[in-house]
């Protein structure tokens, strides 16, 4: 203290002191207590109201599958009006899916990270309910004619006017019962045990995912870093860093959005199929790589791999080059000299690459808003965004932010305990 | 001495240097690694270019210019530009003097404390944008009443942008020479005075750099912003609306107009670099 | 361990346009401490990373015991190079570093300790074993990089200015401790310096270097007394030059026509009458009385006199042209600046080439 009324004198120590505590105070330590408290803090809304609330959600959640089973249903009604083609379509060509779309069995367990053998096409639509609500067209049949789908979108638009009007009248009894009752509100860790199990699942997918993306990231990255860290000539050196720069600065979401021309039903990877004469798109073939965990991964890895390019490319670029020809002289293979010697280097740039990249993914809401587009089960993050401003069920958005939030604390702590780094060391 | 050796390797003028397998497959690698980072890209700025409606490379329905004269009169996303630049320019009068005040508490400060300190003011980073979000929104409408919207999302983005200068600022402190301070105190100058003339010019450079790259992020800035903004929206957050229901070629005509800024951008930097490392 | 000889045949590198190494032919024998003598960037290093093999020559080849080393990776090389900056692996234990060889060859962790250990005991670093690099000082880490690159033994040991971050004091002992552990351990050492301290004190053989040209290969003696180009002369030591004509020739000697009148000295390389010529002669074979035989002399002016201890440099002008004459405390003159005084030197002490260059101050 002293040390700074020394440099900077009473009035300007106070001053600065004054603003880093607006800073920890508000910006940082009110809204964290604000969010645990919420987190911990149970709204009983009474046995009428809770059922009521549970109800209003369901309808909402129904709302929403139908809704994404609509959508569905539209894309193949276009495809139908734009190729007539009813030729036997996916299951041949399913069996060579690299992208393995997601099965059933990955909707309810969501802890398959690496795409399920793939299914046919059409079929998918039956497991692509994250909430086990009934599932809105489960037909195994793989072609329809228009009449059959229009047949099926008029019950389900029906459907979906009733839920919404049941919606508004569930919600004004609702207001009327909590406004005459008032919350009961209780400190309680109700809203971490009272999570789902679908929730909770989709937790520990995210965080398994996020650390698949993590993992992928940095295998991918590496060479990459090394090798541009290793160019000693100038002017490849200046075209490597633009070629990082360029993607790194554009905004995530246009470099997501990019993606779907190529993974789309009519988008370049199955015109690239086309070509090779593996399917047909005139006879309206192709795979959707959206939604698929392949697509998910691929995009997400694409979206977070240059934030961890960049911290480990600046480590190892601090390496001695001496010391890999020091290690090449005395006989060590390549892999050893990475080893023993880049890699050892490069732990400060790696454990902050993970903890960037893992953060990243595990909060991304982009991405599988974008790619997965309801067919994905569902990202942590996205569950948390149904709390609140869908189900308007804030304590428990809370609580699954705090989840979250630990998970990264956890990954981060885990990271400076492999890497032996400290604080200061990962954010520079 | 072998001379027989010797005299079938003198008539050997050229040596064939060995194929370096390593770095052909490093290089050979490093294609596929930009293609993956750049085609995307390339395929988003032609399908902005493409007359058919939904965004697409291969189903091509002619060369038009309809998607450029369709975004400026999109008022919604002239709207989003604005929340944007309004939100960054916030959150750059909030990080500055903030991240300043961090910065300068922490280089001086010599005490136990600081490592817990600087572990709070970084904290922010390491906090993923959805719970930055989310805590901003909750805190203000629990203590203040405040609904989420453009103040809230200034304030969710500040908090983790004041980190990013903070360690700018700490960067360019280590470097000073405190020595030219105490000379100055030496003087007689006021504490003040010596902050006003010699610390803040020193700063300078790093302050409006801090700015640049505060304005950039806040721009750019999605998952923190879509939590707190509310039922308001910034150009970005527009843009991930969109995705999710009905993609348009408007997307990628913004798409092209930002790898074009960026691209210029990104080359002047680099070109100023290597001018300056050269010099 | 045992050392071997090192070919160099024809052994040129090009960077680009730029000739680093002119094509050289040398042969380097076994179990000698060789030294490459040079001024900054005439092409030592290359010629090493050629050996090393971390540099493919644009032409020619080297040839280590007998085997062509053309397409022979570094680390199959019977080599090993010490770095100029030593580059020890910081992260690992001083006993690590040296086992790293070792363990590269996949040699059991018990057997490459022990070896460790024993190359410890070598270089003088029993408890050291357990450090890291940087906890060691200069002169213990030089001794660290000489024992990690022992450990492989190698049968060449490469060595590229490893004292120059070293101080003055702890450069000049482990002059002596280096040559003494080439002698202990028989391996070849070629050793690289700009330093011509170094390498006249180690070195059983010189190369002087320059402009990537060897210019002379010989001992140190031979080097020092019997230079074969002006840049040698010049480069190696200290000489004070005479330029001028031949005008006549006298056995083995010339006689020169310079601005400091006639001149003799050894025609070693054979001029002729009317060739331009230039004269060295050694600081220290000019004396300030006339002794038997001498028969130059001249007469300058003293402008500056260091005392350096055992000896004592005199600086002197005469006419134009700066003389200096070194002379031992023994001997040593109190003459006051300013003062003429007459210098003298031997025919068979000073030297007559032709012109050539010269090696920069
Ligand atoms: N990879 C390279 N590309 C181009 N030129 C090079 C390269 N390596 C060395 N040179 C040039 O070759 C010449 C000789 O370099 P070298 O490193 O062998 O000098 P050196 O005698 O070891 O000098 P020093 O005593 O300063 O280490 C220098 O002029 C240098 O600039
Ligand atoms: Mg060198």
């Amino acid at each position: 203290m002293n040390s700074l009324i020394k440099s900077y004198g009473k009035g300007l120590t106070s001053l600065f002191i004054g603003l880093a505590a607006i800073w920890i105070v508000v910006l940082i330590v009110l809204p964290q207590i604000s969010m645990i408290d919420r987190a911990f803090t149970y709204e009983d809304r009474g046995g009428a109201a809770a059922t009521l609330a549970l109800e209003i959600d369901r309808a909402y959640e129904d709302v929403f599958q139908i809704n994404t089973r609509l959508v569905e249903l539209q894309a193949e009604k276009e495809d139908l009006i734009a190729g007539t083609s009813t030729a036997p379509q996916q299951d041949s060509a399913s069996a060579l899916n690299p992208f393995g779309t997601p099965s059933p069995s990955d909707d309810t367990t969501g802890l398959n990270p690496f795409g399920t053998p793939s299914v046919p096409e059409a079929n998918d639509t039956s497991g692509l309910n994250p909430f086990g609500a009934p599932s809105a067209g489960n037909t195994s049949a793989v072609n329809r004619s228009l009449a059959e789908i229009e047949a099926e979108e008029a019950p389900l638009l029906a459907q979906k006017g009733e839920l919404e009007t049941q919606i508004a009248a569930l919600e004004i009894t609702e207001k009327s019962t909590t406004d005459a009752v008032g919350l009961d509100t209780s400190y309680s860790l109700k809203n971490f045990t009272m999570m789902s199990s679908v929730h909770f699942q989709i937790f520990l997918a995210t965080i398994i995912y996020a650390l698949c993306v993590t993992i992928l990231a940095f295998a991918l990255c590496y060479p990459v870093a090394y090798a541009v860290a290793m160019t000693t000539n100038r002017n490849k050196l200046a075209i490597l860093m633009l070629g990082l720069l360029i993607p790194y600065a554009i905004n995530e979401l246009l470099r997501i959005f990019s993606w779907i021309m190529i993974l789309e039903k009519q988008g370049v990877l199955n015109g690239l199929l086309d070509l090779l004469g593996i399917i047909n798109m005139e006879a309206g073939e192709g795979f959707r790589f959206v939604a698929s965990n392949g697509a998910v991964f691929t995009v997400m890895v694409y979206a977070y791999v240059l934030f961890m390019v960049f911290p480990i490319y600046n480590t190892v670029d601090t390496l001695d080059k001496n010391q890999i020809e020091a290690a090449k002289d005395l006989g060590a293979s390549t892999w050893r000299i990475h080893w023993r010697v880049v890699l050892p280097h490069a732990k400060p740039g790696i454990a902050v690459g993970a903890i960037m990249t893992f953060m990243l993914s595990a909060g991304s809401i982009a991405v599988p808003s974008a790619v997965g587009r309801g067919l994905h089960p569902d990202w942590f993050s996205q569950v948390i965004y149904r709390r609140f401003f869908e189900a308007d069920s804030w304590n428990q958005g809370a609580a699954y932010s705090l989840a979250l939030l630990v998970a990264c604390i956890v990954f981060i702590l885990f990271n400076m305990w492999v890497f032996r780094v400290g604080i200061r060391d990962i954010a520079k | 001495m072998t001379t027989t050796t010797l005299e079938s390797g003198a008539m050997k003028e050229q040596v064939k240097s060995p194929i370096d397998w390593a770095a052909a497959i490093l290089n050979g690698y490093l294609v596929i690694f930009f293609a993956y980072m750049f085609l995307p890209m390339i395929f988003m700025v032609i399908a902005a270019f493409n007359a058919s409606p939904t965004p697409s490379v291969i189903d091509w329905q002619g060369f038009t210019l309809d998607w450029f004269r369709a975004l400026p009169e999109d008022q919604r996303f002239i709207d989003g530009l604005w929340h944007s630049l309004i939100i960054a320019l916030g959150v750059i009068v909030i990080s500055i003097p903030l991240g300043l005040a961090g910065a300068l508490l922490l280089t001086r400060l010599q005490s136990q404390a600081t490592t817990f300190l600087y572990t709070v003011l970084v904290s922010p980073m390491l906090t993923p944008g959805i719970v930055l979000g989310a805590t901003t929104l909750i805190f203000w409408r629990d203590a203040f009443g405040v609904e989420g919207g453009l103040l809230t999302a200034t304030i969710a983005q500040s908090s983790f942008i004041a980190s990013y200068c903070m360690l700018m600022f700490m960067a360019r402190l280590q470097r000073q020479d405190i020595v030219q301070e105490e000379a100055a105190l030496d003087l007689g100058a006021s504490s003040f005075f010596v902050f006003r003339k010699i610390t803040l010019p020193f700063l300078m450079p790093t302050i409006l750099t801090a700015a640049a790259i505060s304005f950039l992020q806040s721009i750019e800035n999605y998952n923190t912003t879509f939590f707190a903004i509310g039922p308001s929206w910034t150009l970005v957050t527009e843009i991930g609306a969109r995705m999710r229901f009905g993609i348009s070629p408007v997307i990628n005509v913004i798409g092209v107009l930002f790898v074009a800024i960026t691209i210029i951008a990104a080359t002047v930097y680099v070109m100023a670099r290597r001018r300056k490392g050269r010099g | 361990m045992h050392g071997n000889d090192v070919i160099l045949e024809n052994l040129s590198m090009k960077f680009g346009d730029f000739v680093a190494v002119q094509p050289t032919d040398l042969k380097i024998n076994a179990g000698e401490f060789f030294s490459i003598l040079g001024p900054s960037g005439c092409g030592k290093t290359t010629i090493l990373r050629m050996i090393s093999g971390f540099l493919t020559p644009s032409q020619g080849r080297v040839v280590i015991g007998e085997k062509d080393m053309s397409g022979i990776r570094a680390n199959a090389r019977p080599t090993a190079l010490i770095f100029q900056n030593l580059a020890l692996f910081p992260l690992m234990s001083v006993r690590d570093n040296i086992a790293f060889g070792l363990e590269a060859r996949g040699i059991a962790k018990k057997t490459r300790l022990e070896k460790a250990q024993e190359l410890l005991s070598l270089v003088a670093l029993d408890g050291q074993g357990d450090k890291l690099p940087t906890a060691l000082s200069g002169g213990q880490r030089q001794r660290v990089a000489i024992a990690r690159a022992l450990a492989v033994e190698p049968s060449v040991l490469l060595l590229d200015e490893p004292l120059s971050a070293l101080d003055l004091k702890l450069r000049q002992h482990m002059r002596a401790e280096l040559k003494d552990l080439q002698r202990k351990t028989g391996v070849t050492f070629i050793y690289i310096t700009h330093d011509q301290g170094e390498a006249l004190t180690m070195s059983d053989r010189v190369a002087v270097m320059n402009k990537g040209v060897v210019e002379q290969v010989a001992t140190s003696d031979e080097i020092y007394a019997h230079p074969k180009t002006p840049f040698v002369a010049s480069f190696v030591g200290e000489q004070n030059i005479f330029k001028g004509k031949v005008i006549g020739k006298e056995g083995d000697f010339a006689i020169l026509e310079t601005s400091q009148g006639k001149l003799f000295g050894q025609n070693a390389h054979g001029l002729n009458e009317g060739e331009e010529a230039i004269l060295f002669v050694r600081p220290e074979r000019m004396t300030l009385e006339e002794k038997q035989g001498q028969q130059n002399g001249l007469s300058a002016i003293l402008e500056r006199r260091d005392m350096e201890g055992p000896f004592v440099n005199l600086h002197m002008r005469a006419g134009d042209q700066p003389v200096a004459i070194h002379v031992t405390n023994v001997e040593q003159t109190h003459q006051p600046l300013g003062a003429d005084q007459k210098l003298w030197f031997a025919a068979q002490d000073a030297v007559v080439m032709r012109p050539g260059e010269l090696a920069s101050e």
